[in-house]
């Protein structure tokens, strides 16, 4: 082959011609452009709607001081609420036919009268009679003891004693919350984005195949070509749908303040984009290939059912990794298998106990497989690609490609 | 000039080639021809570089197709070939692209082939809006967009009404004449019979019969010769080469051996007693050629 001709094939201009139809085409269709919208409110209101039902969910008792109670039982109160996550009013009212009168309209829930008794209307709710309790013995402790002449910091010294140290059986897990739901997102998010964009990936070429169109282009270029123009462009498309979701998200939960940013999360929120890059070049080949080697739309479904039982298989472990035991030797294994690695590793890094090196040498791995794939599929993809009729097996489209 | 050799392809126990041998030459308009199953398609993908053949080579200009030369070709598949959801001129001008040209050059190119195959009036709308006929010429307008120096098309007229086989007949021949070699398939044999200066006529993925179409009906051995005599008495001129094939209302079928010159027949006829009222050389149809070829 001359070296013309040896440009010409490896001509990148095609490749580019092959992404910029993709992203322009599938951009402009209404379709897209509703499904963005749409997922975005939703992903908005995702956002939104639990910070308003969670700052209404708060437990809240209002407690009346009648008389002659202690000072101290007011602040006592609150104080002890917030340990048990739980928000106490306190009021100071006239007399009692008041606080009587404030309880039955249920302004209040109970009502403290001196040190003697309390009011309520039916029965005091058990958490709130314990704190009650509480506040006042320590009051009638904290009195008694002043007027034995004990100093106000000795008195405090007793009835607040220093924390016992604690003798701990385990070192503490880097776990938190925060990163546990991160990571359980992570995995849907994968989990979601993956199959949605493979699947588009697939349609997209038995599109062609079944139109006949990719005849014509394999005139023009190679089957290599037409696959990673494909593949990029679809990528594009797939990561501005994500931005365009994302941001506005984003933005909502800055505004309603509900983005508590703990440590370690910036870099879980890093590795989820990197897992989605390296998952879907790893994917979206898989799902070409799988396009390639059936002939009409319908029957996609069926040759992409391998690819989704696999990413179904990766989501349900990377879920167990990261709401369960991440350190179990099933997300052991499965964290280190290309396949499943994306949604596993992530979680299993994200919530679970790892050595610096395991994620960036889980990554290499990954596009070590992803390179080894392409070709693999290319040549499926390539085999399958120009045999229509039923459905192409893997080895009658390996054997086919044969050059 | 494309040169098909000695292809041989099987799909399976299915033999879908069996040795053919075809030439394309510039400026030629070459049917291939057969019934459903014969190898047309396989023939015309091998050409293209779609399939490899299992042996036998595929030449351009006395060299082995390579991508670069490929990009020269241009191709209508059977049924179809564009994006459905596409529009009509964006699709034009990627494929003219694609090919090789630049934006400005595919744009104007597209521009050109769309007003002169009638369908300028639909370019902004997408493809799968336009009816079969116009969806068709859009595809015929892709194929040609690069202005390529070989046109292959896949079974280009079925499905086609007699005005818009003409049309296409016209741009084909058009194509010829400006000096692109032309191969387009058919399994309708008599429709193509005036569109196509030669033809290559395949059966079970073997060559059964090729020439010019004209040379090929004089060497039919099923030219007749209807002559129609007015009054008693007359017989059929004695002559070699000639039997006499039947007899109706229309006259008397004479069946000419190849080489015997259909004019000393009919002056032959006409010296006889009674007076010559009718007569009509009637030459054999691709089918009839394709039957006689097959039965032979």
């Amino acid at each position: 082959m001359s070296a013309q001709q040896e440009r010409a094939r490896r001509d990148p201009r095609v490749v580019a011609l092959v992404v910029r139809r993709e992203v322009t085409e599938r951009v402009r269709t209404r379709s897209f452009r509703v499904t963005t919208v749409l997922i975005a409110l939703v992903a908005i209101a995702a956002v939104i709607i639990p910070h308003l039902i969670d700052s209404g969910g708060k437990t809240r008792y209002d407690v009346g001081l009648v008389g002659d109670v202690p000072t101290s039982v007011g602040p006592s109160l609150v104080r002890s609420g917030q340990l048990i996550d739980a928000d106490v009013g306190v009021r100071r009212l006239d007399d009692e036919a008041s606080a009587v009168a404030a309880v039955r309209s249920e302004t209040i829930d109970v009502a403290i009268v001196g040190t003697d008794h309390v009011v309520v209307r039916r029965t005091l709710a058990p958490t709130l009679e314990a704190l009650v309790d509480q506040a006042v013995s320590t009051a009638r402790a904290s009195d008694s003891l002043s007027a034995r002449g004990v100093s106000p910091a000795e008195v405090d010294s007793l009835l607040r004693p220093p924390p016992l140290p604690v003798r701990r059986l385990d070192p503490p897990s880097r776990t938190n919350t925060a990163n546990k739901s991160l990571a359980f997102g992570g995995c849907l998010f994968l989990y979601l984005s993956l199959l949605s964009f493979g699947l588009v990936v697939a349609n997209g070429v038995v599109e062609e195949k079944s139109t006949r169109v990719s005849e014509i282009l394999l005139g023009a270029m190679r089957p290599s070509q037409l696959l990673a123009g494909k593949v990029i462009g679809i990528g594009i498309v797939g990561s501005l749908q994500l931005l365009a979701v994302g941001l506005p998200a984003a933005v909502a939960a800055l505004v309603v303040g509900s983005l508590d940013v703990p440590t370690g999360t910036p870099l879980t929120f890093g590795a989820i984009g990197l897992w989605f890059l390296l998952g879907f070049a790893f994917y979206s080949c898989a799902f070409a290939a799988a396009g390639a080697s059936v002939s009409r739309a319908e029957e996609v479904g069926n040759a992409t059912m391998p690819l989704t039982m696999l990413l179904l298989a990766a989501y349900l472990i990377g879920v167990t990794a990261a709401t369960g035991d991440p350190d179990s030797p099933l997300v052991r294994v499965a964290s280190f298998l290309p396949p499943l690695m994306p949604m596993v590793m992530l979680a299993r890094a994200a919530v679970g106990d790892v050595s610096l090196w395991v994620v960036p040498v889980a990554m290499v791995v990954e596009v070590a497989s992803t390179w080894l794939l392409v070709r693999v599929a290319g040549r499926v993809y390539t085999g399958a690609i120009v045999r229509t009729g039923p459905r192409v097996k893997l080895r009658q489209a390996w054997r086919s490609a044969e050059r | 000039m494309l040169q098909l050799r000695n292809l041989t392809r099987r799909y399976g126990q299915v033999v879908a080639l069996d040795g053919l041998t075809l030439d394309v030459p510039p400026g030629q308009l070459v049917g291939l021809l057969g019934p459903n199953g014969a190898g047309k398609s396989t023939a015309m993908r091998i050409a293209l570089g779609l399939l490899r053949p299992d042996s036998g080579e595929v030449r351009w200009r006395n060299e082995p197709v390579g991508s670069d030369q490929r990009r020269r070709f241009g191709y209508l598949p059977e049924e179809r070939g564009l994006y459905p959801r596409m529009r009509v001129r964006d699709q034009v001008v990627y494929f003219g692209r694609l090919h090789g040209l630049s934006a400005g050059d595919a744009a104007a190119a597209a521009d050109r082939w769309l007003e002169r195959l009638d369908v300028a009036a639909r370019s902004a709308d997408r493809v799968d809006t336009l009816s079969l006929g116009n969806q068709q010429r859009v595809q015929l307008a892709a194929a040609l967009v690069h202005d390529p120096d070989l046109l292959v098309l896949d079974e280009p007229f079925s499905g086609l009404d007699p005005v818009a086989v003409d049309a296409l007949s016209e741009v084909l021949a058009e194509r010829a004449a400006a000096g692109t070699a032309v191969l387009f398939s058919s399994h309708q044999l008599d429709l193509v019979e005036d569109v196509c200066e030669s033809v290559a006529i395949v059966d079970q993925g073997r060559l059964v019969l090729s020439g010019v179409v004209r040379e090929l009906r004089g060497r039919s051995r099923r030219r007749q010769l209807r002559v129609l005599v007015e009054g008693d008495g007359w017989r059929p001129p004695d002559m070699a080469g000639v039997v006499v094939a039947g007899s109706d209302a229309s006259g008397t079928r004479l069946m000419l051996e190849p080489g015997v010159d259909p004019m000393a027949v009919l002056t032959a006829a006409a010296s006889g007693s009674g007076r010559v009222v009718d007569f009509g050389l009637e030459l054999p149809s691709l089918s009839d050629l394709f039957r006689e070829a097959v039965n032979s």
